[in-house]
Order: C-alpha cells, then structure tokens, then sequence
C-alpha cells in the first residue's frame, strides 16, 4: 500500500476499528430501529388504527414524515447536478456525504406510504402492469406522480452515487485492505483502469446526468406538493406550493448535510479537507433558502386576505391562535427568522453555531409541513366535523424507527466508502492547499 | 501487439514525457493517470454517450406518454366528474419522468459495457494508484 494514501484520515477510516464513540451512536441507532419496527409491526398486526388519525384528520405525522425525508433528500443531488454544472469546486469535499445522505432519506421517506397503505403486501398495485383485477391507476392522480417521480430520483440518485465511486473503488481495490474487501472492491470497480479514454467517457456521463438530475430535483418536490395543491382544501389550494416547497427541501436539504458534514469532520479527523470555508458557503445557501422560504410564508399571509377568501382567513387565524400555534411560531422563528443571523460573518463561520441552527431548522421544516398537513385538515368545511389530531406513540416510535434506519446506514457506510473522494481530491488539491 | 509501459511519479514529468509524442500520436496504445488531467491531445473515437442518452430519453417519453394514452382511453378509460379520458398534459408529468429515467440507464448502461471491453493489457502493468502510465507501441524507441 502507498504509504501517503495509507495515511490519509480519509482512509484510515476504512482500515481502523470502529471507536468506541461510534460504537455508542451504532447501538444507538440500532434502539431506534427495533423501536421503529416494533411499532410497524403494531401497525400492520392492528391497522392504522393504533395511530391518531380520525376522519377529519386522515393524513398526519406519515405524510409529514414523507414529505420532511424527501425534502432533506434534495440536497444531495442539489450539490452534485446543480453545484456541479455552476463549476462550485467546494462541493468536492461535500458531495459524497450529502448523496449517501439523498438516498438513505429517499428509502426512510419510502417507508411511510408503504405503512399507510395498510396492506404493505399489496404495494405494487400502485405500479402500472397488465393484472387478473382489470384495473389500471389512474395516471391523473398526483400520488401516482409521486410513485414515478420518487422511484426516478432513487434510481438516478443512486447511479450518480455508484458513478461517484468507481474510481474511488478502483483505488481502495488495490490498496489491498483485506481479501474480502479487495474482491468487494473489485467488483464494484467495474473495470476501471484510469484510463484517460475512461476518464473522458465518465466525466461526459456525469456532466449529462447532472444536466438531467437538476430539473429532475426541480420536478420531484413540486409534484410532492401537488399531493396537496391540486386539493380544494383552504391552505393547500395554492399554486405557490411547487416553488415554496422546492425551496423548503433544498433548504432543510442543507441543514441535515451540515450536520453530517460537520460531525463527520469531528469523528474521522478530517479538518484538512473540510474547512470552514466550505461550512461558511453551505450556510450562504442556507441564508438564501430560508429568505425564499420566509418570502413563500409572507405571501400565504398576504393572499389569504387579499383574497378575501373567508376559508383562507379563517385557516390563518386558526393557525396562528389554534391548536398547533407553536408549531406555527416555531415554523416562522426557526425556517425564517433564526437563519437571518447567517448575515453576521462571524455567526456563519462558527462550527457550534452551525450544528444549532441546523437542528432547529430540522425541526422547523419538520413542524411546517406538520403544520401544512393537519391544521387544514382538522377544521374543514364542516364545523361538526372539526377535530383535533394528537399522534401516538407508535407514529412517533416509527419516525424514530427511520431516523435509527437514517443514522445507523450512514454509519456502516462510512465504514466502506470513503466520505471524501480522493479521485476527486487530487484533481483539486491546488484548491485544498488556498483553503489550508 | 507488444508494448512497453512508462511509469511516472509526478504529473509534472508525465507530461513533459507526453509533449514528445505531439508528433507521433499512433504509438501510444493508452495513458492512465490516476485522477483527470489536461491532455496536450485526445485519444479515442468520438463518445457516443449523448447520442444514446438522445435516443434513451425520447424512447422513455413516447413509450410512456402512448401507454398512459392506450390505458385511459382504450384498455380502461375511467370516468373521473366528465372529464375527458384523454387528458394529454396530465400525462406529461409521468413522460417526463420516465424520459429522464430511461436517459440515465441507457447512458450508465452504455458506459458500464464500453468499460468491461477495456481490461486486457493493464492487468499486466504494475503501476501503484498515485502513478501516471503511458503505454507504448514496444518497437518504438
């Protein structure tokens, strides 16, 4: 093995034994995952029943719980499509994280559909296919678009995370870490010689499909709130949903890829590579989605009563004096007003603050789609039926469940790939060496 | 065919070596770096990846844009308020996904098979993963 690769943090991280902190955030996410499953299995044995909903309220934390995994799923092929066509190098150290962390958030985002379907057996009824039943979907549905779209950006999402790896692979492949792993490597290398023809076919390959990938993460959010817009419901009958909540997923997007990028960068040692400018031009990112978002808040504000739309007025007044008012109120301070501070330089280099502000936007955007979902739901057009949803503790127990699948993946994986890419690395180590 | 292969340390003389054969490009079988560099010239035919992600894409789009229409107006049109059964820009939204689909597989696709044809000679070569390679027609001097 050459000695200077061997030495790299980056990994040294494939070759070391797992330390003992990882070791805690493993079990830890293994709990969360038995928690999680322990509940689906309550769910399924007992049906939808052993959740909160009721028939005002028949979407609740599940569809919350999707739309938040798709939403944090944006950043990753953000950064690598739409980064990559703008020629923003800093997204070199970044990238490999944030697309494990859009596939990993994509399978936790798939498991809710499956589980309100009820039948989880019968899932590829939502597929289109010649059947005994004679029944075909109905193609203008947006929850069938949803089928398409989601299944779309998880193949395309993953083929440009493999794609990312080859080299990679090839590399780790003759470093010859062990028997098992070099054959692993091996295979997943496809043949990959470093061949400059090689290299031209594959930098062509992904140039197109990140031309294709960004209006595909356009395309994927919108069609995401269409579930909601194409509604005659108060609050959801909105053409500003597309843009609102393609803004809102690439912002929570990014606040999730701090996180990770950030304690990635504590645990594996990697401060030569991931900077504080790198973190300082994600939380840039950051400041201008959460102002898109503010502007798409104050212009639901402004159109209920400009609309003079008595629905709309009253939905508004319930949402700010309601049931749900903090959930509204944390909504707006940390989506809104919070990441404002980002203007202060001093704020948007800091480390600590990063990972605070990341938190609370993840909440935030959490408690916005919740508040999306059933405050318009739980007073609709008939006050006799207005209600209120409170979720159980088997719809919290399976959230956990996929945020225990989210952490304990990213864990394992950290173990075989390696978090920055070194193919990549060595095309722009003039760069690295101006961030030093 | 016989060859011969250069072994380089540093990028630096890799190219300064590479200058050389300006001229005379039909001597060098292949050049293998180990992250992307730019070459004083190309090597190999023209890549036919945009061409099937082209073709890859509009078959995605017509093939799901006439299935949709086959289903809804033929197989099993459905009656959603008096809606008419074709309703073409609704359709577009699955055409669309399903052309940036079939786009992507196709040209991963194309990449993967050109990729499996290009072993053979390296096997032979020793070079470690940090090094540049060129390998030469051997009855060149």
């Amino acid at each position: 093995m050459n000695k200077s690769i061997s030495q790299n943090n980056i990994i040294k991280s494939l070759v070391e034994k797992p330390s003992f902190k990882w070791w805690i955030a493993f079990v830890a996410s293994l709990v969360l995952i038995c928690w999680g499953i322990y509940c689906m299995w309550q769910t399924t044995k007992f049906g939808i029943g052993k959740w909160g909903l009721n028939n005002t309220v028949g979407w609740g934390m599940a569809i919350t719980n999707f739309v938040w995994w798709i939403g944090i799923g944006h950043a990753g092929t953000f950064i690598s499509a739409i980064l990559l066509l703008f020629r923003q190098k800093w997204r070199i150290t970044i990238n490999r994280a944030a697309e494990t962390m859009t596939i990993l958030a994509i399978v936790c985002a798939a498991v809710f559909p499956l589980i309100h379907m009820g039948r989880i057996a019968l899932f590829f009824y939502t597929f289109p296919y010649p059947n005994a039943r004679n029944l075909w979907v109905n193609f203008n549905s947006p929850l069938l678009w949803d089928v398409f779209a989601i299944s779309t950006y998880l193949i395309v999402s993953f083929l440009f995370w493999y794609l990312g790896l080859i080299p990679d692979f090839a590399l780790l492949k003759r470093l010859r870490l062990s028997k098992w792993k070099s054959k692993l490597y091996a295979f997943l290398s496809k043949n990959w010689t470093g061949s400059v023809r090689q290299w031209k076919q594959y930098h062509q390959l992904i140039f197109f499909i990140a031309c294709l990938a960004t209006p595909l993460v356009i395309s994927v959010h919108s069609i995401v709130s269409m579930d909601f817009a194409t509604s005659v419901i108060p609050g959801w009958h909105s053409s500003i949903f597309p843009p609102y909540f393609v803004a809102g997923a690439i912002f929570s997007g990014f606040a999730m890829v701090q996180l990770l990028v950030i304690l990635s960068r504590k645990v594996l040692a990697l401060n030569d590579y991931i900077s504080v400018n790198h973190v300082e031009s994600m939380n840039k990112i950051i400041l201008a989605m959460g102002s898109m978002v503010g502007m798409a808040y104050l212009i639901e504000v402004f159109i209920a009563f400009y609309s003079g739309n008595e629905y709309e007025i009253h939905l508004l007044k319930q949402r700010v004096s309601g049931n749900y008012s903090l959930l509204f109120l944390a909504m707006w301070i940390f989506n809104f007003l919070l990441p404002q501070l980002l203007w202060i330089k001093k704020l948007r280099r800091n480390f600590a603050f990063t990972i605070v502000l990341s938190l609370c936007i993840s909440f935030g955007m959490w408690a916005e789609r919740f508040v999306i979902v059933v405050t318009s739901l739980q007073q609709d057009y008939l006050p006799s039926a207005w209600t209120i949803y409170k979720p159980t503790i088997t719809e919290y127990g399976i959230f956990a469940g996929t945020i225990g699948i989210f952490c304990g993946m990213y864990l394992l994986i950290m173990r075989f790939i390696p978090i920055i890419s070194p193919s990549e690395l060595n095309l722009h180590k003039e760069f690295n060496k101006i961030d030093e | 065919m016989k060859y011969k292969t250069l072994i380089f340390d540093t990028e630096d003389d890799f190219l300064q070596e590479l200058h050389k054969y300006d001229e005379d490009r039909s001597v060098i079988i292949d050049i293998f770096c180990p992250y992307p560099v730019d070459l004083p010239f190309t090597l190999g035919s023209k890549s036919n990846i945009p061409l099937t992600g082209l073709i890859g894409g509009l078959s995605g789009f017509i093939l799901a844009l006439f299935f949709q229409i086959w289903i809804s107006t033929y197989l099993y049109p459905m009656n959603f308020g008096g809606k008419p059964f074709l309703t073409m820009p609704t359709y577009m939204i699955v055409s669309f996904e399903c052309a940036i689909l079939c786009a992507v597989l196709t040209m991963v696709t194309v990449f993967l098979v050109k990729n499996k044809n290009r072993t053979g000679r390296l096997k032979k070569s020793n070079f470690s993963n940090d090094q540049f390679a060129i390998m030469l027609k051997s009855n060149h001097e």
